[in-house]
């Protein structure tokens, strides 16, 4: 059931309704009892990836919080981390190093039928995460087995993020709750906006960047054109799939991490990944980035690179390559293929220089007299900062590191824009839809543009029509609503939420 | 009395939805053949059905098979109709006539692919009158689509805002009021009240070469079966007599794509065997006097001229008959 | 608390260290700095910071840092 789905919206409401008419004590085992089903309706194969999950990590958490011994609570941290990461590992990747040792050793090894069973990625992300908290004493560890399942498997979240906390998210989900009309409302409002961005923007861009990537070299001069578009697709797709599931969330009460920030008003590459995939970004500084600095070996190396590289260098070497390591997880996190890795590779690089060259920065902008908070300064540091987001994109959507590179280049010396109307993205491959489908991108997107600039100023316009008469408000929803059939494309020609399948 | 006056709200919000959704259909949603062929389904005297793809719409003429079976047919084949449109409408003529027998005409080519949400996908739900059957097809089948199709049947329409007044118009006739079916003529094709689809050469038709919908690995999908093995089971429960018929192609499209028509074959012939259906594969058995030059049909994947299916239908009914 | 603020105005001058409060919450403060103050810390005042102590509450002030560092002193 994807989000999309009849079946999906008339399961929310069903859940939503059973959930306020039932008495408080049962409203969490509602929720689990229907978090489960809808994992189950994606396979009920795949319901065993889960419990396996889910009750390793509980019996490590209990046991970390009755065996003292430092030396013990380690070892459980540490085996709990292989069986957990170890499947993960092995169901995602194993085939990419068979694929990869074949290549090098020139071996005739075969690859395994693996299915990788959906939301896997997150939550086993979640329940590492829990178990670390735990062993760091950040949380306390689930008592009841059941609310831990639940805690790992709430329905709206489980298939795409946003990858949650256990000291944030785990006590609302047990909590009792009534019936409220705003927090509802906004719940609406939020599903909404998530299905404009999804069905109206990242849907009508798809055709187009399918088109221009899988025949790069057909449209060699739109290739600049095709990582714009790409880039609306992304985040239309991913942040409104995060809009319907915070929104999801609120109707049961739940208020889920927020997953972006106006990713794209981004003034520096580490300011994006503040922005970009919140959750991602968190869990990888608590539980990689810090850990790995703070480990006995990188202290090592900072005490042998203080001693030849001077003491701010010095300083933050070690800090860089933890970041490199980060990065390089999270390009592998994106999927078993070497253009993931350059991806995360580049975004590491680029994080790195800055952060070895930050104090340059301070001493060159006093001789140039920049003013940091001027607008001309941010609007630059914007437009920097897109640009080699846009970049990082050609590896995230090429199918390979050197198409990626042609794109890049035929990005600077072809340029034909007018082939852009030659683009069949209607029905049965004709082009008479393909104007209509760029004004739609177009409008779609300056809708979008003025919905965040309002809202990076600290002005939700959605917050502000709460105040409206509800005749207007009503109004307004049944406009978002209409225009979902009227300016999306049609399903037939797009594929489903892309982050459901990391 | 708060709660009562927001519900309030939200019931006329609803209906302003119903209301306008209501509004657009009219507007937007056109006179199909589908909503003739429903009302031929449920209203009609017959007591053989045959259902299935566009190659049984032009290729099983209903008059033919009268003649030799001795039975009243109607047609509801249609294309883009997938094995499980096809049990709810089995299901569906089941509820006003006695049947004694199905014909499902077998395209291949179906039970391999996804089926695409286009208008076809929710053509026959639309036009399915309310009944628990219609309820058993909106579980089965409209709970994995896409809301909008369910919600706004009228979307696949969107285009035709430039021509609201001729829709319009065409809705306030008499034609559409009594189920007619001259609007679906024309210079290659007429369309017959027993559903029957009768097309005609034009003389300057040159034909182009096209792909026909073929079987392809992985095979079969597991809807597929699902749902033909409960039309299977249905008809054995109701005593109606289930056949499966693939309708002949062009000799050429055959030794073109012979591979996928021979794996086809022998995959449904294991596979009603094994359910005791009679199966007639007109591709690979070739019986006397069956069609198979290429100017008998009206392209390469194999759609009959209306001569070309009484010839057809003739050999069919005389097999259904001597069986 | 005196060498501690030497540390912070070296590594991020641009601050109030004296009032501050919410050096995390309003991000003055990024994980570069705070990793690069960690490592300060353990070289000045010779205490080892664990994963478990990088939380906001212990970052937030200078007052905040200083109080982290006695106590993992007097933990040694």
């Amino acid at each position: 059931m994807a989000f999309n789905s009849m079946g999906f919206l008339l399961f929310t409401v069903l859940a939503v309704v059973g959930y306020y008419l039932i008495p408080g004590r049962f409203q969490w085992m509602w929720l689990l009892v229907f978090s489960y089903l809808y994992y189950a309706s994606h396979g009920a194969g795949l319901l065993g990836y889960l419990l396996f999950s889910t009750v390793t990590t509980y019996v490590a958490g209990r046991c970390l919080e009755r065996i003292k011994e430092k030396k013990y609570q380690k070892a459980i941290v540490i085996i709990t981390l292989i069986l957990n990461f170890g499947m993960l590992g092995i169901l995602k990747y194993l085939n990419f190093i068979i694929l990869n040792v074949n290549r090098i050793l020139r071996g005739h090894l075969s690859y395994l039928e693996l299915v990788l069973p959906i939301g896997i990625s997150f939550y086993t992300f979640q329940s590492m995460g829990y178990l670390l908290d735990v062993y760091w004493k950040k949380t306390k560890a689930e008592k009841n087995l059941f609310r831990f399942a639940l805690f790992l498997s709430f329905f709206p979240q489980i298939l795409q993020g946003p990858i949650g906390r256990h000291s944030r998210l785990a006590c609302q989900l047990y909590e009792r709750r009534r019936w409220e009309w705003k927090r509802a409302e906004e719940g609406v409002q939020r599903i909404l906006w998530g299905f404009f961005k999804k069905l109206v923007l990242a849907d009508t861009a798809a055709p187009f960047v399918d088109a221009l990537f899988d025949q790069y070299q057909t449209y060699s001069g739109l290739a600049v054109f095709a990582v714009l578009a790409y880039s609306i697709q992304l985040y239309g797709d991913f942040s409104g799939g995060m809009d319907i599931v915070i929104g999801v969330g609120k109707l049961f009460g739940v208020t889920l991490d927020e997953n972006f920030q106006r990713p794209y008003f981004a003034r520096s590459i580490t300011d994006f990944w503040h922005r970009w995939h919140i959750t991602l970004g968190t869990w990888m500084k608590d539980y990689v980035f810090y850990p790995v600095s703070l480990s006995r070996w990188m202290n090592r190396f900072g005490k042998w690179s203080k001693k030849i590289f001077g003491r701010s260098t010095g300083r933050t070497l070690p800090i860089c390559l933890a970041n490199l390591i980060v990065f390089l997880v999270v390009g592998v996190w994106h999927g078993a293929a070497w253009k993931y890795i350059i991806y995360g590779m580049y975004n590491g690089f680029i994080i790195a220089f800055s952060g070895l060259m930050a104090p340059n920065y301070r001493k060159w902008k006093k001789i140039c007299h920049i003013q940091e908070k001027s607008a001309g300064w941010q609007v630059f540091q914007i437009l920097r900062t897109f640009l080699l987001v846009n970049i990082s994109w050609f590896f995230d959507r090429a199918d390979t590191v050197s198409q990626a590179f042609s794109m890049m280049k035929n990005s600077v010396t072809q340029w034909s824009p007018g082939k852009i109307q030659e683009i069949p993205i209607g029905q049965g491959g004709t082009t008479d839809y393909t104007i209509y489908a760029l004004a739609i991108l177009a409008l779609g997107v300056m809708v979008l543009f003025i919905f965040s600039f309002f809202e990076e100023k600290g002005i939700n316009l959605f917050s502000r029509l709460m105040k409206a008469p509800v005749l207007l408000r009503g109004a307004v929803y049944l406009g978002i609503l209409l225009c979902l059939p009227i300016f999306s494309q049609y399903p037939a020609l797009t594929g489903g939420f892309i982050y459901a399948q990391f | 009395m708060h709660n009562f006056k927001k519900c309030m709200g939200i019931l006329l919000l609803f209906c302003i939805y119903l209301g306008v959704n209501e509004l657009l259909t009219y507007m937007l949603y056109p006179y199909t053949y589908t909503r003739a062929d429903m009302h031929h389904l449920v209203e009609g005297d017959y007591e053989t059905l045959i259902v299935g793809t566009s190659h049984g719409k032009c290729g099983l003429d209903p008059k033919v098979l009268e003649e030799t079976t001795g039975e009243k047919t109607i047609n509801a084949c249609q294309g883009g109709q997938y094995p499980v449109d096809s049990y709810y409408l089995v299901r569906e003529a089941a509820r006003h006539r006695k049947l004694t027998r199905v014909i499902y005409e077998l395209d291949a080519g179906y039970w391999v692919t996804i089926p695409s949400q286009s208008a076809d996908f929710i053509t026959f739900y639309h036009e399915m009158p309310w009944s628990y059957v219609k309820a058993e097809y909106f579980l089965d089948k409209m709970l994995k689509a896409d809301f909008r199709s369910v919600l706004f049947p009228w979307y696949f329409y969107r285009k035709r805002v430039t021509r609201i007044g001729a829709l319009l118009e065409q809705k306030q006739s008499d034609v559409y009021k009594n189920y007619g079916v001259e609007p679906f003529d024309s210079e290659v094709q007429t369309y017959r009240e027993d559903g029957f689809f009768a097309r005609h050469p034009l003389s300057s038709d040159r034909l182009q070469e096209d792909f026909p919908s073929l079987w392809q690995s992985p095979g079969a999908r597991e809807e597929a079966m699902q749902a033909f093995d409960k039309m299977a089971e249905f008809c054995e429960k109701e005593g109606i007599e289930l056949t499966v018929v693939i309708t002949p192609v062009p000799w050429v499209t055959y030794g073109k794509y012979q591979e996928h028509y021979d794996a086809a074959s022998g995959f449904f012939k294991e596979y009603m065997k094994e359910r005791k259906i009679p199966f007639y594969n007109y591709i690979n058995d070739r019986s006397e006097g069956m069609p198979g030059k290429l100017e008998e049909f009206a392209d390469y994947d194999g759609h009959m001229y209306e001569e070309t299916a009484a010839v057809f239908s003739r050999v069919l009914g005389e097999d259904l008959a001597n069986k | 608390m005196e060498k501690l603020l030497e540390i912070l105005e070296d590594i991020q001058p641009d601050a109030d260290y004296e009032t501050c409060t919410t050096l995390i919450d309003d991000g003055i403060l990024d994980s570069f700095a705070i990793l690069s103050i960690v490592a300060e810390l353990e070289d000045t005042f010779g205490v080892q910071v664990t994963p478990a102590e990088i939380i906001p509450e212990n970052f937030n002030s200078a007052q905040a840092l200083w109080n982290m560092v006695q106590k993992l002193q007097a933990e040694k």
